[in-house]
């Protein structure tokens, strides 16, 4: 039987995978770094900090993301939003996030159906 | 100097110089929004106590500046398995050598128990500093190799197709059983040159025909020694490369040109430089040997020598011509 820690070890893996989706998504509106984390948050995908600011800078050196810094409230905040290249890469992720679902619901009627069999 | 900026300077510290400003001006950014949300919640202004809770929950400034850099590696996944093996074999062979040594030595030479002991003792200290000298040489070799590979261009996944296999030049096949003598070859070599130098000689009778041990190597060689061992223990990096790749690629020809034409200068420097043979003429004189006996020793020694690293040059130079003809005629002949 899986333990406590094993048991987050593997929730926070699989929260690492679909970051970068729910970020793109939400990215297509014009955010700073805090807001990301905070809406995520509001949204019910809890991503630690240290996760999300780095992943932000390396999706924007891989193209997907653009960010401009401008001063606010007296004080200079990192704007990210999605880019072009960004754009075109969201539809495909959020299809192949829809195959991965299905594909899981699948298994999981299969055994569900093999269990009833029993 | 606030807790904040001392967090900020002590990340910066962590992290390199190209990125470190602006990573520095984001983490000091996104510490002030949760600052200030924090304080919101609350109900009352940032104080100190605000500021650690905040700053304990980042993360120590080492954690925090790791999470902004890619994985670095002296020896990475690619190269470790490899790295193991030759550890393995490497030390092994070094190690055994010692032991057989200092028993070959402890059965021939008359030694009480407590000379015996220490003699055992010296030669295991010994054996300990040439384990780990070995063992520094190969991280230094492949060290080097994990940075060329990291720099090479990585095969191109989408439009590697697996019918090009058999269309694959057969001379860029790398066997890894074909690596396997110049490997033992180089370590021979590393081990007797580094270990077993001074025991290069020969016995000569004296005049009261007691055989007299004469050592054969000059100062002037051990000058050359250290360029040597440089090129054989990179020699060896490049087999170990080679097995663990499967085949020649650009950089690894490259790099055996190099080391093929560094060979070469460095013979020639011998040939034509001073020479590596001790003047024992005065030892020998010693002995009771004639000034013409003693000339005619140390000729025929040197005409052995020279003609050997000439026939070294040679095999070298045939080499380093494969190769270059191997680097610039692709489609050349299967033969070379």
């Amino acid at each position: 039987m899986m333990n406590d820690i094993g048991s987050e070890n593997i929730t926070l893996e699989m929260r690492r995978g679909i970051i970068v989706l729910a970020v793109l998504s939400l990215l297509q509106e014009e955010q700073y770094g805090y807001s990301v984390l905070k809406l995520l948050s509001e949204n019910g995908l809890e991503v630690d900090q240290g996760t999300l600011y780095p992943l932000l800078r390396r999706l924007e050196s891989q193209g997907l993301l653009e960010s401009t810094w401008r001063v606010e409230e007296a004080r200079p905040r990192r704007y990210y939003v999605i880019s072009s290249q960004g754009r075109k890469a969201l539809p495909q992720l959020q299809e192949e996030w829809n195959n991965i679902v299905s594909a899981l619901q699948r298994i999981n009627q299969r055994l569900e159906g093999q269990n009833e069999s029993h | 100097m606030s807790l904040i900026d001392t967090y900020i300077e002590r990340v910066g510290e962590n992290l390199p110089a190209r990125d470190r400003a602006d990573i520095q001006k984001e983490i000091r950014s996104i510490l002030e929004d949760t600052l200030e949300n924090r304080s919101q919640s609350a109900g009352r202004p940032v104080d100190d106590e605000m500021i650690a809770e905040v700053l304990r929950e980042f993360g120590t400034p080492r954690k925090v500046a790791a999470s902004y850099l890619p994985p670095r590696y002296l020896i990475g996944p690619r190269l470790y398995p490899t790295f193991i093996l030759a550890a393995r074999v490497i030390l092994g062979i070094v190690a055994l050598v010692g032991i057989i040594t200092t028993s070959v030595a402890l059965t021939q030479q008359p030694f009480t128990i407590e000379s015996g002991i220490e003699f055992t003792l010296k030669r295991l200290l010994e054996l300990l500093g040439s384990l780990l000298s070995v063992f520094g040489n190969l991280v230094f070799v492949f060290a080097i190799v994990e940075w060329a590979l990291s720099q090479a261009k990585t095969e191109n996944e989408d439009t590697w197709d697996p019918r090009s296999l058999s269309g694959e030049a057969s001379r860029d096949i790398v066997k890894p059983w074909s690596q396997v003598p110049d490997i033992v070859l180089t370590l021979v070599a590393l081990l007797i040159f580094n270990v077993f130098a001074q025991k290069f000689g020969a016995y000569f009778n004296d005049a009261a025909g007691q055989p007299v041990f004469v050592a054969a190597l000059s100062p002037v060689f051990f000058t050359y020694l250290p360029w040597f061992n440089l090129i054989w223990v990179l020699s060896l990096g490049l087999n170990f490369a080679l097995i663990r790749t499967g085949k020649w690629q650009p950089w690894s020809r490259w790099f055996q040109i190099a080391l093929d034409t560094a060979s070469i200068i460095l013979l020639f420097v011998m040939v034509t430089g001073r020479s590596i043979v001790l003047d024992a003429s005065d030892k020998l004189n010693q002995m009771g040997y004639t000034g013409q006996q003693i000339a005619g020793i140390f000729t025929g020694i040197g005409i052995g020598l020279k003609a050997l690293f000439i026939v070294l040059i040679v095999v070298t130079g045939i080499e380093l011509i494969q190769n270059l003809i191997r680097m610039f005629w692709k489609k050349g002949p299967e033969i070379l």
